[in-house]
């Protein structure tokens, strides 16, 4: 009976481990290029690992666009660290080869110049603070796949 | 047609004109809210832009031999878990600048005291070896692009405090390399650049300033690699870190 309580636990906490590790992806988007036979897919994750930039945007690359591919098993060939995103913005361009979403960046003048004003255990506390104006960021799909 | 016809068809139609008005609502507003639930500012949208680009800048350029690689205060500062000493990556008399997320505008950072004399001792030569390893000029100067050092909190999805919060850390998302004529290369320590003499330096910088550590680091201690990097790299990592080296003074390495 020990013995199979040991089992379920094993079997409920690796459960839980595998959801913290999946439930951190806000979005996922994919896109079908226009010109080339190749497929991509956005994923907007909260990975909140750099100060400031909380969320992670990443590309990842299906080279064989005819084959259905399961993304969660190719690697981010690409990725940025952002401040703010609108999860459910990215879209492919006109270009057909590029994907924009709209995110805000962090406001670095301000954290650098807080740094030099600021005592270090101030410093240690701050969180820099996002601009207020919105911008597109673009992955360049040209660059893969040739 | 009778009074009951005439008005199922009126609120028909409203409801029609209301489900397309709503429809029509939602199109506009496709993009959603932001993700840290941050009010929108739609009239400062701006349209498609470019990845920034970063115009050449002198902030490295030489101008009197350095003398020190790191500029370190004399003084340590107490911080939420022990003590730290700034780096004022502002200094143009020392071989190493920097600021957060920027190319050209500096500040400055914090570093746990043996920390500090670690990168005084063992940061230029880790630069300058891959350098070499890269065909890369002998760079005299380095300008940092980090993403912080001094931050108080835990690791990621952790209870353990992170290496940032004891000023063991930084996190470096480009080096700006300036040889002794001022010419300018870029590191950027991405996923995306890994490649041709771009993933040379990435990875002998970080194999250089493992063996800086690992008189005192054992395999499996914490960090005992002194960095983190992204899965493709020699040294391996993990996606998290697909855009910059975090690199460490962990304390198995005093």
């Amino acid at each position: 009976m020990k013995k199979m309580n040991w089992i379920f636990t094993f079997i409920f906490l690796t459960t839980v481990n595998a959801n913290a590790a999946t439930n951190d992806v806000l979005s996922t988007k994919e896109f079908k290029l226009k010109s080339r036979n190749v497929t991509a897919e956005v994923r907007v994750r909260k990975t909140a690992v750099v100060v400031g930039m909380p969320y992670s945007l990443e590309l990842r690359v299906n080279c064989d666009g005819g084959r259905k591919i399961d993304f969660k098993t190719l690697d981010a060939v690409d990725s940025k660290n952002i401040c703010d995103v609108k999860p459910k913005s990215p879209r492919l361009m006109a270009d057909g080869e590029s994907i924009g979403i709209l995110v805000r960046e962090v406001d670095s003048d301000a954290y650098n110049q807080q740094t030099q004003n600021l005592s270090p255990d101030q410093v240690g506390e701050l969180v820099p603070t996002c601009k207020k104006q919105t911008s597109e960021f673009v992955f360049k799909l040209k660059e893969f796949c040739h | 047609m009778s009074t009951f016809e005439k008005t199922a068809k009126t609120i028909l139609f409203g409801g029609c004109v209301i489900f397309a008005l709503t429809a029509c609502g939602k199109f506009e507003n496709q993009t959603g809210e932001w993700a840290s639930g941050a009010a929108d500012d739609s009239a400062s949208a701006v349209p498609e832009t470019p990845r920034p680009v970063t115009p050449p800048t002198s902030v490295g350029a030489p101008s009197t031999p350095a003398s020190v690689d790191f500029m370190i205060s004399r003084s340590s500062s107490t911080i939420a878990h022990g003590v730290a000493k700034t780096w004022n990556g502002c200094d143009h008399s020392q071989v190493v600048t920097g600021g957060y997320d920027s190319d050209t505008k500096c500040g400055s950072g914090y570093f746990l005291p043996a920390f500090a004399d670690h990168l005084n001792g063992n940061f230029m030569t880790c630069v300058d070896k891959a350098a070499v390893v890269a065909d890369y000029p002998r760079p005299e100067r380095v300008f940092l692009r980090h993403l912080g050092t001094y931050v108080n909190r835990n690791g990621r999805g952790s209870t353990e405090l992170s290496m940032h919060a004891f000023a063991r850390a930084i996190d470096i998302a480009k080096f700006i390399l300036y040889d002794k004529q001022g010419t300018e290369i870029q590191v950027v320590n991405s996923i995306a650049a890994y490649k041709g003499a771009n993933a040379k330096f990435y990875d002998s910088f970080r194999e250089c300033w493992k063996q800086s550590i690992s008189a005192t680091c054992r395999p499996g201690q914490r960090e005992s690699n002194g960095s983190i990097g992204h899965a493709k790299s020699a040294l391996g990592g993990n996606s998290l870190h697909n855009g910059h080296i975090h690199l460490s003074f962990p304390p198995c390495a005093g």
